[in-house]
């Protein structure tokens, strides 16, 4: 530990600790461009520049690391004008391209020229024009008169991921970062250089001009992406989420996130099932009135519906918009004929470790201790890719989670969660001949997928809790719209064991409700004496993830 | 002129109660009116819109239009600023990449609803870029449903014009960009 003064405040910071992290301490920002504490120290932007006591000259910040006694002053007449030299250096050849600018809003030197500079250019000679609008690959486009030459990028690939994609070419004031020749971006985490751009000389293909940053709102969150549940904020406007950013957690992500976590929210604006949707074996079913925005969206689908129901002979259901009343009403009629004929035993459960435990867990209670289901299944999305730094295999970000739902409602009972192929296999059997499933879709092969819509049809109730439209819902004899991630709180648990909140975003989209409402509407419906969210909070762990803000 | 006579407690005479004199004398008021209204026109205040037009204040800004650049395209370059100063909330911009680099953002689908509109200027003021103008001394021309005030895009380029200040993207060609 070191003893020093910053500004005349006392500080006492670890050795090795730097001006910049030490500063931090006692809330004194010192503007910084090539510093980032996840990368190595280059110190070659100068904006970080601060006077030491008893050093001649003005010492970098970000390199300088606390020593006992030292006296700082990074607001001294001597530091102001090193900072204003180092704005008016980067602002130089700088286009102040800013109208245009995706970064706008964010950017490092508009904030740092509101605070540290402000003054007009006093260059008479024009600026040095550089390539605009590169796509470099890897989903991030390129802009060289923007760049500041931090270097973070070009460190980010040296030291992070470890296969140097970018570099500086030329000299001078010709001086460019770019990617090397015939080599364009590559790997699964080029999005993070974005984010370590202090500027908008490097921004996100996917997000360019769909919104600027300061209409959006953001929510802490967990990235719906894979098991290692990023911690996140989503990233919303107006009932769309616009991008997901890793936040900071140093046990689980630390500030980095994967390029296909960064694109998993894109299922929450398209493609979604808006109403509840029953199919009924006979014709000439009133479809409701409703009053909802999305009308028309709506009106193609039920037709599209229609027209498939139509075609699946001899099985002709027909596709009914209905309102919840109605929808849960069916459901629940469909259930008791099951239970009464044929006991729980006959009905199928599908969890979903896509949604979040709470869920699960209210699933989980209403299926066994009221309808005596012994049948518990394990839904969500097939495996796909992982690697050593931070991608799991399992594309569920949930599935510990309904682990540990299953054991506080039923293992006692001796229930285990089966794979999804199980379900094929039992609905195809006859074992099961109804179905209560959380989820889009089942992790199973598309062969076994479209099997099981067919074995579908013969069964006496198929209900579907989905937020996505997909064959299974379409197979549906209920489909009920659920949440996502995005529009509910509650707790996914990551591969490690972790329980992190989600905290909600968007308002809930079009009539959907999370499945814990839906649960406990169904058995309010069926009569029984059910209340979820009481129970669930009761057992909740309460461990919140580390950094989780 | 209307001349009031103060008259105190609220007792009528015989004859005023009978109403007969006051109904008459009551006419002949709205009589001389009307003859004098149309035969002299001497103390009328109303216009004969829209043949009669009373000229505007010197002021007056009238509806927005969006400027274009020297080779007609759009001046806009979709940086919100309009649409996030407008205190009614009725600026909409999809924004999109131009193919020419030079430009690079601009606006898809602009529109503005001339019935939220509070016509305060502070989009104009907002504009880095001057596209936004309010000076066509025009007001909204009356519509048969809301979505009538709704102007698009190419609308606002119709009252739009060159604009003299300097052009944004302009670089010398130095084979780059
Ligand atoms: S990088 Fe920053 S200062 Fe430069 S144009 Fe973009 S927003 Fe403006
Ligand atoms: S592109 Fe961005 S991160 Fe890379 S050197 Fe330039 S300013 Fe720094
Ligand atoms: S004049 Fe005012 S209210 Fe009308 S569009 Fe402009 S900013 Fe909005
Ligand atoms: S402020 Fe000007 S340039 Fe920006 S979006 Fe509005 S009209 Fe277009
Ligand atoms: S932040 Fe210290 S030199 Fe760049």
């Amino acid at each position: 530990m070191a003893k020093l003064t910053i500004n005349g405040k006392d500080v006492e910071a670890a050795a090795g600790t730097n001006l910049v992290e030490a500063a931090k301490q006692v809330g004194v920002e010192i503007p910084v461009f090539c510093y980032h504490p996840k990368l190595s120290i280059a110190a070659q932007c100068r904006m970080c520049l601060v006077e030491v006591e008893k050093m001649p000259k003005l010492v970098p910040a970000c390199q300088t690391p606390v020593a006992e006694g030292m006296v700082v002053k990074t607001d001294s007449e001597r530091v102001k004008t090193a900072q204003a030299g180092v704005m008016e250096f980067l602002l130089l050849n700088h286009p102040v391209d800013c109208p245009i600018c995706d970064q706008a809003g964010e950017c490092a030197l508009q904030d740092y020229y509101m605070v540290y500079d402000l003054t007009g250019s006093r260059s008479t000679v024009g600026k040095v024009h550089k390539p605009k609008v590169q796509d470099i690959g890897g989903g991030v486009v390129l802009d060289s008169e923007r760049c500041v030459m931090c270097s973070r990028c070009v460190r980010y690939f040296d030291e992070i991921t470890g296969d140097a994609q970018m570099g500086f070419f030329n000299r001078g004031d010709r001086v460019e970062v770019s990617i090397f020749p015939d080599s364009p971006l590559h790997g699964e985490y080029c999005g993070n250089v974005v984010d370590l751009c202090p500027v908008g000389a490097l921004t996100w293909k996917d997000f360019r001009f769909k919104c600027r940053v300061w209409f959006l709102e953001k929510a802490a969150s967990v990235c719906p992406g894979c098991a290692r549940g990023c911690n996140v904020t989503v990233e919303h406007n107006e009932g769309k989420v616009f991008r997901l950013k890793p936040r900071d957690n140093e046990a689980v992500n630390q500030c980095w996130m994967c390029d296909e976590g960064r694109a998993s929210y894109k299922f929450v604006n398209e493609g979604r099932l808006l109403d509840p949707v029953v199919r009924e074996e006979k014709k000439g079913v009133t479809t409701e009135t409703l009053s909802s925005q999305r009308s028309e969206e709506r009106k193609a689908y039920v037709k599209k519906e229609e027209a498939k129901a139509g075609s699946r002979e001899p099985h002709t259901r027909k596709a009914v918009v209905v309102t919840w009343e109605r929808a849960l009403a069916v459901a629940a009629e469909q259930l008791v004929k099951v239970v009464a004929t044929k006991g729980g035993a006959a009905i199928g459960v599908v969890l979903s470790p896509q949604a979040t435990l709470e869920d699960n867990r209210a699933v989980v209670r209403f299926a066994a201790d009221h309808l005596g289901v012994t049948a518990f299944y394990m839904g969500g999305r097939l495996d796909g890719e992982g690697d050593a730094f931070l991608r799991l295999a399992d594309k569920n970000p949930n599935r510990a989670g309904v682990l540990a739902a299953l054991e506080m409602g039923a293992v006692a009972r001796g229930l285990a969660a089966r794979t999804a192929d199980d379900v094929v296999a039992d609905v195809e059997s006859g074992k099961l001949s109804a179905l209560i499933v959380m989820g889009n879709n089942l992790p199973v092969s598309p062969d076994a997928r479209a099997r099981l819509v067919s074995a579908a049809a013969r069964l006496d109730a198929v209900i579907v809790m989905a937020s996505n439209r997909s064959e299974l819902v379409d197979a549906a004899t209920v489909a009920l719209p659920s949440a996502t991630f995005a529009e509910k709180e509650g707790t996914f648990v990551n591969a490690m064991g972790m329980h992190q909140k989600l905290r909600r975003g968007i308002a809930l989209v079009g009539r959907a409700l999370p499945e814990t409402q839906i649960v406990q509407k169904l058995a309010a419906k069926m009569g029984f004496d059910f209340r979820p969210a009481r129970e669930a909070s009761a057992a909740s762990p309460a461990t919140a993830a580390p950094g989780a803000h | 002129m209307i001349r009031v006579r103060e008259k105190y407690g609220d007792r009528m005479t015989a004859l005023e109660s009978s109403y007969l004199t006051e109904t008459l004398k009551g006419l002949s008021i709205t009589l001389r009116h009307f003859l004098e209204n149309t035969l002299t026109r001497k103390n009328t205040v109303t216009l004969n819109y829209p043949e009669e037009k009373k000229p505007y204040p010197e002021r007056f800004r009238g509806l927005h239009r969006l400027m274009k650049r020297d080779d007609g395209q759009v001046r806009c370059v979709a940086c919100m600023c309009c649409a996030t100063v407008c205190p009614a909330h009725c600026i909409k911009i999809e924004a999109g990449e131009h193919d020419d680099h030079r430009i690079e953002k601009f606006p898809i689908e602009f529109s503005i609803d001339w019935l939220r509109c509070v016509y305060c200027g502070l989009c104009v003021d907002a504009c880095p870029c001057d596209a936004i103008r309010m000076d066509t001394g025009e007001h909204p021309k009356p519509q048969i449903d809301r979505n009538g005030f709704l102007t698009t895009k190419i609308d606002l380029m119709k009252l739009g014009g060159p604009s003299v200040a300097v052009q944004g993207g302009v670089r010398p060609d130095n084979g780059e960009g």
